[in-house]
């Protein structure tokens, strides 16, 4: 008999042993692949046009289908476990150890038979579907390329997953420490990552929580990678996808490779120990001790919002204690030996405090480093006092959805300054203000900012305060038109993503009725005359309108006219958008000025002018035209303040009700205004004093 | 030929197998004898090449027996306790033993099966545990391998079935010289069926010796003499293992050919003679008494 000819007929029979897997697996992929199909089919009617349908019937068969998430996850899991838990039983292990089977027979045959149970009822279950649409009549190419992708990184990914976990069953030699160490192939990466967010979150000034870099759940975690490429590319963006997918393949080889040796190297009476490998103890007790004692620090630090040295000492003692011994206890399946290994404990509780001094006493100088300006190769820089209160969606390239970013992740992606001095002088402002400790100047503005390195490497800072005297540096950045390009969504904007656009002010709202050809000229006006926008210009004059376009999915994002707009201005004339006046002095009927004063001492004893958090609330009315003109001219539109409040410094202690007069029809419009806090008029302040 | 050269296994602390010599010979039935925990399983799993020994060899035919092919080939291993597919039928493992020995005689094990009144079609968790024992003979018979290592595989065989299962081994050593290797607890189990026993205690061999040659070399008299006679003198260079008197019987168990004792009793016109037939348990208590042990401590 050939050996080819043994390893097929091995093949067969351990199939037989494991029917059950195939035909729960069958059952699953029937259930969740045609059947689901066909009821989706039958809620749909042909009124809600074939984009729609097809985009429906690729998200149940193409990539990213959460159930499909599932099915790869658990099918993972049963597949290796029903393979090579035998690991763990003895009278399992002298019945195959002892048969005239090579290892890596009996290794191989189990590892392909697990990738079948999965593949095969997958791959029949998609030919299936595709005969439910095509009975329906939604038979498409898109569909089918959906659903081929999702074959393939379904596959792939329950390849890693399922190699990982084969790996952890080698390792081990009991069934409940097995399903542990899987756990913590699944999960350790995002937990280290949670671990240093915590510290760098806690100790360094200069930190940016949740950035784009660290991607906590997807860091090393197999099932983060899973969701993260499934989403991109149902999303249409391949963008790297190849390199990924043959980095994973290379992983899956590497895993299969390393768990084979340990196969053949796995002495038989491992099985029902904890560990199949002495050497591993201390290392997987090294990996697991320090991030868990670190968490346990970190949470008693934070207790009760008390941020105390002392406790989270207690609090990384009493972990690193109790952990060690659960540790020590589940490896020798005895209480007595909680804490043998003491040496190797001093070791632990060693490398476990220089952790923990590195990010209490910055030891690596977080805060203070700057990377060398010759070493970056461009700069992108986040403010989110000015202009960042956006929709920073991004449209997916398919332009079928929308991918969310926040407005910094979105800065990092798309903004690239080659011109950076006035980002880097930000950035050392920040970093000067950030080892004071006494609050500096109220004049600041917070910035991110993110050194893109000639290397490669990506080095982001978060200065909550940067002190920049009379804003020479935010304004040579807003002037840079690579700011302008990696801040504004709108320049990635394809013409065929506008579904439409209107303009509305005060006075007036219209709806365009544009073709293809002006709405890509508008497109290219505005964005033209918006690289020409300068801080300046938004500080002394206010918008005379706002654009609102509005995309795929019925998603708007608005846009502001400024009156040094003149392309965009007389475009819209000519589309009839006649009203670029503003409101006028003459069409206001009152003005109430408030001024609030924090009042921590004052009692709540009733009186109307003093609410429940103990603030004190003056207000001022004024009718007389003068006082309105001048009191119109300083103040500053609400939203435009929050918008640009890094640039506008509104003085929020002051709420301007403007209350215009009654119209034709008999309505009353009130809109709310803000002064800057260097431009309030004086006989408001001395009314408010 | 098995051999083992100074084998030695430890599991953590514990010596399970310390520095054994042995040598299993082809055709003969080698028994392997001790207490719970004497290593007997530890050293026949290392002869199925299952545990890789810590010191020494152990070789099968000349070949390593550890993840060795050409050494598992020639081997069929019998656990104390077998390991049997989940919901499977005797004509499952039948199936799969067919792939794996390639020499697996299919009629032959229907034929068994019937004449042990086994159903190949009956699910074996339905089986007592002595017809599991019996299937798993039958496998390892069929298997048609040149050893057999039989773990404890007569305890929970009834009389019947156990003299059956004897009868079957002497007809395979017979036919086709198949060696099969006995580890018992129980020394009565193996006395009608070894022709070499081995004695195993906390790990190490006590002893190794052929049956036929301890039976022929070990012998019990029972004598009267008129006169006092001292035994020592009587006996000479003759090794006396042991010694009882009642009254004026002598009941001694010597070492030697038996003609050579009678002859030597014959001297000193004894009253009455005669030589007792020796049990393969009595001839281990002398042996092991010789040896400085107690073996009903070690056995029974």
């Amino acid at each position: 008999m050939t050996s080819r000819n043994l390893f097929f007929k091995l093949q067969k029979e351990d199939i037989k042993r494991r029917m059950w897997v195939a035909a729960l697996s069958m059952l699953v992929f029937f259930l969740f692949g045609p059947i689901w199909l066909a009821l989706t089919m039958e809620s749909m009617t042909d009124i809600m046009g074939v984009k729609y349908l097809v985009k429906e019937m690729s998200a149940v068969i193409g990539p990213g289908f959460i159930l499909q998430y599932l099915i790869a996850i658990a099918g993972a899991l049963i597949c290796a476990c029903s393979g090579y838990f035998y690991l763990h039983s003895k009278k399992k292990v002298d019945f195959f150890h002892s048969v005239p089977v090579k290892r890596e027979t009996l290794f191989l045959v189990n590892f392909f038979d697990g990738i079948l149970l999965y593949f095969l009822p997958y791959f029949i279950s998609m030919i299936l579907n595709f005969v439910v649409l095509f009975t329906g009549g939604y038979l498409r190419s898109g569909i089918v390329i959906a659903g081929f992708q999702a074959l393939l990184v379904n596959l792939l990914y329950f390849l890693l997953l399922y190699t990982l976990t084969v790996l952890a069953i080698m390792l081990t030699g009991n069934g409940i420490v097995s399903l542990l160490g899987i756990g913590v192939f699944f999960a350790y990466g995002p937990f280290i990552m949670a671990i240093k967010d915590m510290y760098c979150h806690e100790f360094f000034k200069t930190y940016l929580l949740n950035s784009n870099e660290s991607r906590i759940f997807e860091f090393l975690s197999p099932i983060g990678k899973y969701i993260y490429k499934s989403q991109q590319i149902k999303n249409g963006n391949y963008d790297g996808i190849a390199l990924s997918i043959l980095m994973t393949a290379a992983v899956i080889l590497l895993l299969l490779v390393f768990s084979l040796i340990l196969y053949k190297k796995r002495p038989s009476e491992a099985a029902g120990k904890a560990m199949a490998f002495g050497i591993a103890k201390p290392i997987i007790k090294f990996l697991l001790i320090i991030p868990i004692t670190l968490g346990g620090g970190m949470i008693f630090r934070n207790a009760a919002n008390v941020h105390s040295d002392g406790w989270m000492i207690f609090g990384l003692l009493l972990i690193f204690l109790i952990f060690g011994a659960i540790i020590e206890i589940i490896y020798q399946f005895d209480l007595k030996k909680a804490f043998t290994h003491r040496k190797g404990l001093a070791v632990y509780a060693f490398a476990t405090a220089v952790i923990v001094c590195i990010f209490r006493f910055d030891l690596i100088s977080y805060d203070t480093y700057l990377p060398d300006k010759d070493r970056v190769a461009s700069m992108s820089i986040g403010m989110p006092d000015i202009d960042s209160g956006r929709n920073f969606l991004e449209i997916n390239q398919t332009g079928t959805g929308y991918t969310y970013n926040s407005a910094f992740q979105y800065e990092i992606k798309y903004m690239r300054l080659k011109d950076f001095d006035a980002a880097y002088e930000i950035a050392k402002l920040g970093m000067k203000e950030s080892k004071k400790t006494e609050e500096g100047s109220d004049k600041s503005y917070s910035a991110m900012v993110a050194f893109h390195l000639k290397n490669g490497r990506t080095v982001i800072r978060n200065y909550a305060a940067v002190y920049d005297k009379d804003l020479s540096l935010v304004k040579q950045v807003y002037e840079n038109s690579d700011f302008k390009e990696g801040h504004y969504p709108i320049y990635r904007w394809k013409n065929e993503y506008i579904t439409s656009v209107s303009a509305y002010n005060s006075i007036e709202e219209k709806y365009f009725t544009l073709t293809e050809a002006e709405t890509a000229e508008l497109l290219a006006i505005y964005k033209e005359e918006l690289k020409t926008l300068t801080i300046d210009e938004i500080i002394k004059g206010k918008p005379l309108a706002t654009l609102r376009f509005t995309l795929i999915d019925g998603y708007s994002f608005e846009y502001h006219i400024f009156p040094e707009f003149t392309k965009t201005k007389e475009f819209l004339s000519a589309h009839g958008f006649q009203n670029y006046n503003q409101t006028n002095a003459k069409d206001i009927k009152k003005i109430i000025v408030m001024k609030q004063t924090e009042n921590q001492d004052t009692i709540y004893l009733g009186d109307k002018n003093i609410n429940d958090k103990g603030t004190e609330i003056q207000q001022a009315d004024y009718t007389g035209k003068d006082q309105i003109g001048e009191i119109f001219q300083a103040a500053i539109p609400a939203a435009y303040c929050d918008e640009f409040r890094g640039v506008l410094s509104p003085d929020y202690d002051f709420t301007v009700k403007i209350i215009f007069n009654t119209d034709s029809y008999g309505n009353e419009t009130v809109e709310l205004y803000y002064f800057s806090k260097n431009n309030i008029p004086d006989f408001v302040l001395k009314d408010l004093h | 030929m098995i051999e083992a050269q100074c084998l030695t296994k430890r599991f953590d602390s514990i010596k399970a197998v310390d520095n054994i010599n042995a040598v299993i010979k082809e055709g003969e039935v080698f028994g392997l004898v001790g207490t719970n925990g004497a290593g007997k399983s530890t050293f026949l799993r290392m002869v199925a090449g299952v545990l890789r020994p810590d010191e020494g060899t152990i070789k099968v035919d000349g070949y390593p027996a550890y993840e060795n092919m050409d050494a598992k080939k020639l081997l069929f291993y019998i656990s104390d306790d077998s390991y049997f597919f989940s919901n499977s039928t005797p004509g499952d493992l039948k199936n799969y033993y067919k792939v794996i020995y390639t020499g697996f005689d299919e009629q032959r094990f229907e034929e068994l099966m019937k004449k042990f009144g086994l159903d190949s079609r009956r699910k074996i968790n339905t089986f007592s545990k002595g017809m599991k024992k019996q299937l798993t003979v039958l496998l390892g018979i069929c298997a048609n391998t040149k050893y057999l290592l039989c773990d404890e595989t007569f305890d929970g065989l009834d009389p019947v079935m156990r003299q059956a299962v004897k009868s079957l081994f002497a007809k395979e050593i017979a036919e086709r010289g198949l060696t099969p290797v006995i580890a018992s607890h129980n020394l009565r189990e193996l006395e009608d069926i070894c022709d070499h026993v081995g004695l195993l205690h906390r790990g190490g061999i006590l002893l190794s010796k052929d049956l036929f040659d301890m039976k022929l070399s070990i012998h019990k008299i029972q004598c009267v003499f008129k006169e006092e006679v001292e035994l020592k003198e009587l006996f000479g260079d003759t090794d006396i293992l042991k010694t009882e008197r009642r009254g004026s019987l002598y009941t001694i168990t010597a070492r030697g050919s038996r003609e050579e004792i009678i002859a030597k009793i014959e001297k000193h016109n004894p009253v009455f003679s005669e030589v007792l037939p020796l049990s393969l348990e009595e001839i281990f208590i002398s042996e092991t008494e010789v040896a400085g042990y107690d073996i009903k401590k070690l056995i029974f």
